[in-house]
């Protein structure tokens, strides 16, 4: 009987207990095994997005600072397209681009994407350059305004949600979002159809001003009344009215 | 609420400063004034208890003043270990919480916000350029295709 | 022991342990990242870190608090005892790596200081009644793991052998109770945190698995060992206890015994009976259900040895277990039910054939 005593620092372990600890760490190893697969395999899947950390290019167009910061580009052959700008980190618009509004811009910058929409952190000062104000054809509105709207969704941090963290919804990134939204980053609407899909709307608030709001309410489920107006790939809505939505709620 | 979180972490930097400081004595002449195991042990095993030095340095510091004579320390390294109380704090901490945590943690689950009502994004139309009639089907394509266009300036 | 301290005194059996160790974190974490890929391509790298650390520590933690009731239930996992506190260490440092990067990935880069921001982030929200109901959906789950981190650093600091000496067994042991408050904590971080974006039974499922698995061997210890603790009291005389029959204690092998509401440890060596003291002076293991090894009292826990004469540990060391003396009576040991003063020979009682 003497023989399956355990001691720690005796070189050996006593063989029966030995064959004990080893059908021990089996299972174990079985377990461990079975439960990291399950967890691994029921998360939910992170949505697709792009951020090409480390990678620059070049963008040019008329920087339009309200109510959402954009920048408008207009190829040669006629065609526009909206880039919403964000700064580095968990931040909006950076300092150096603000005041500008309305001017041709050239600016080096890092591309956020998902799906038709693209962002662009602006990351790199010196690469940014004021070339002028812009001509009327440059400003021609290509927006195309659809009409009053009541929708409901969560308070998301537009630079997150379109490519820089994946996943980026939910209670467990809300405090990223509130410090992103704190930060500047464009406020947005995650709304989600029935098919499945999710739309991010942009907010902003009326008269071409930003949306003021309150930061905690990031990852909160909201309801917002206003204009929805499409700006080339981008749904923004210029809301009257923001709440907390009705189903969160006694 | 941040200005008090604020002053805290203040205050733990502070405490943590003077671990630092209390630690580099502490291994200078407090080691082998408190255990004399200590003597002759490498530096592994002291770069091994330092962080607990430093976030548990007044406590040694106690130590430390009742190896010269002065007061006493309770517990010491001559205290027997107080077997019955400890099963009892077992016992009592395990009815503690196998009725508290599963009343919270279901209290959590139960208490999630119902699945949010779905909406449909009202398109423009007729689509005012390439992308905006597709959202969900734009062709990955056309897309790299913005950010080559974006590139050419 | 009374020995010169070395960060770790490591042995054979220390290092098939951690090899061990390292070789199920590495199939946990392997698995984890390999799937998370496979089913989810599009997660990034910070985000497997921040899980994969998360999933790999829970599951360590669930572990580790099984070991210790499972031991008292039964020898056999006692090896698994031996070496816990590295389980311990290896907890905290990936619990510090899961703190860490969420703390970078969700709080850094921002217009707060992010040891800040993870207190105070949606502050607003720290109210138990919100909009006239519970508010726990949207109350903060960050200090939760902040409150486990914390514990869980201060129990790997303290883990040397050093801290338990130096503290005193008492505050040492009292603090590695801490455990369990880390435990509740890193409940409801979960449940107040991923639980609350991760719809699905298979998430809470799992937790309450875990929960019931390790809350029902802590239970079912703790009713064994309150079941030894009442023990029925048996005759008592001349400042003797009655305790059990001398064949009970088999040659070579300890008895644990009640003797006036203490536990007591019986000893048979080269015929002779012996009573000590149950706790043993390093952890407070229970000296009686150990071994005579080489002529020595082995603690079942870490191996520390007394002679069974004078509860003396064999030179270098200098610990001291109380020994009491006994005599046998119509084949029943009695122990005095007062210790000894420390050191004193103390022969035993030999027992005759009967």
């Amino acid at each position: 009987m003497k023989d399956d005593f355990y001691i720690g620092y005796q070189d050996q372990s006593p063989p029966s207990l030995a064959r004990s600890t080893r059908r021990l760490v089996v299972a174990l190893a079985m377990i461990v095994a079975g439960i990291t697969a399950l967890v691994a395999a029921r998360q939910s899947p992170a949505e697709p997005g792009t951020f090409e950390f480390g990678v620059k290019r070049s963008f040019e167009g008329v920087l339009q600072e309200n109510p959402l910061p954009m920048l408008r580009s207009v190829s040669p052959d006629g065609a526009v397209t909206n880039y919403l700008l964000v700064g580095a980190g968990k931040h909006g618009l950076p300092a150096f681009a603000r005041g500008h509004d309305g001017q041709r811009v050239r600016f080096q910058g890092t591309v956020i994407q998902k799906g038709p929409g693209v962002l662009v952190e602006l990351n790199d000062p010196e690469s940014f350059l004021v070339l002028g104000p812009s001509t009327a054809a440059e400003n021609r509105a290509a927006d195309k305004s659809i009409g009053e709207v009541v929708l409901t969704g969560e308070l998301v941090d537009t630079k997150c949600y379109f490519g820089v963290m994946r996943p980026a919804t939910g209670k467990v990134h809300r405090a990223c979002a509130v410090r992103c939204l704190s930060g500047g980053v464009p406020p947005g609407l995650l709304v989600r159809d029935d098919q499945g899909g999710a739309v991010v709307v942009l907010l902003s608030g009326p008269n071409a001003r930003p949306l003021r709001f309150d930061v905690a309410w990031a990852a909160r489920r909201v309801r917002a009344e206003g204009r929805l107006t499409w700006r080339g790939s981008f749904p923004c809505l210029e809301v009257v009215r923001l709440s907390l939505a009705d189903s969160e709620l006694p | 609420m941040v200005v008090v979180v604020q002053t805290s972490l203040i205050l733990l930097a502070a405490y943590g400063v003077l671990g630092l400081i209390f630690a580099l004595a502490f291994h200078g002449r407090g080691l082998p004034a408190v255990d004399t195991n200590t003597r002759g042990a490498g530096v592994g095993f002291r770069w091994i208890i330092t962080p607990g030095i430093v976030a548990l340095w007044p406590l040694l510091a106690w130590r430390w003043r009742t190896a010269h004579g002065r007061g006493s320390f309770p517990g010491g390294p001559d205290a027997p270990v107080p077997a019955r109380r400890l099963r009892a704090a077992h016992a009592l901490a395990w009815k503690a919480l196998a009725t508290t945590a599963p009343v919270i943690v279901a209290a959590a689950l139960w208490s999630r916000p119902p699945e949010a009502p779905r909406s449909r994004i009202p398109l423009p139309s007729p689509s005012p350029s390439s992308s905006a009639d597709s959202l969900r089907s734009a062709p990955q394509n056309l897309l790299t295709n913005r950010v080559r266009h974006a590139a050419v300036f | 022991m009374s020995t010169t301290y070395r960060a770790i005194d490591w042995n054979r059996q220390k290092r098939v342990y951690d090899g061990t160790l390292g070789g199920l974190l590495a199939l946990g974490l392997g698995l984890f990242v390999g799937i998370s890929v496979l089913v989810s391509p599009n997660i990034t790298v910070e985000t497997l870190l921040i899980r994969g650390s998360s999933v790999s520590a829970l599951l360590l933690l669930h572990v580790i608090l099984c070991i210790g009731p499972l031991a008292r239930l039964n020898p056999r996992f006692l090896p698994l005892l031996y070496n816990r506190r590295h389980l311990g260490v290896t907890l905290f440092l990936l619990a510090l790596l899961h703190g860490a990067f969420a703390t970078v990935q969700f709080h850094a880069l921002g217009d707060e200081n992010p040891l800040v921001s993870v207190l105070t982030a949606y502050g607003r929200d720290y109210r138990v009644f919100a909009d006239g109901r519970i508010n726990l959906p949207h109350f903060p789950f960050e200090p939760f793991g902040v409150l486990a981190l914390f514990l869980f650093f201060l129990m790997a600091a303290t883990s040397h052998d050093f801290w338990l000496r130096n503290l005193g067994a008492s505050f040492w042991k009292a603090m590695h109770l801490g455990v369990y408050l880390a435990y509740g904590s890193v409940l409801v971080h979960v449940a107040l945190g991923v639980l609350q974006s991760e719809r699905g039974a298979i998430f809470p499922g799992l937790l309450a698995v875990g929960f019931v698995v390790v809350a029902g061997l802590h239970l079912a210890a703790a009713r064994k060992e309150t079941r030894i603790d009442r023990g029925k009291p048996l005759g008592e005389a001349d400042g003797y206890a009655e305790t059990c029959r001398v064949e009970d204690v088999a040659e070579g092998r300890g008895k644990v015994v009640l003797v006036a509401g203490q536990r007591i440890a019986l000893f048979r060596h080269q015929g002779r009976i012996h009573a000590t003291s149950n706790v043993c002076r390093h952890q407070g293991g229970p000296v009686g259900e150990g071994r005579i090894v080489d002529g020595c009292i082995t603690c079942p826990w870490h191996g520390w040895n007394y002679q069974p004469e004078d509860g003396c540990s064999p030179p270098p060391f200098t610990e001291v277990l109380e020994t009491y003396d006994t005599r046998i009576q119509d084949g029943r040991v009695w122990v005095r039910t007062i210790a000894n003063p420390p050191r004193q020979h103390c022969a035993g009682t030999a027992v005759t054939a009967t």
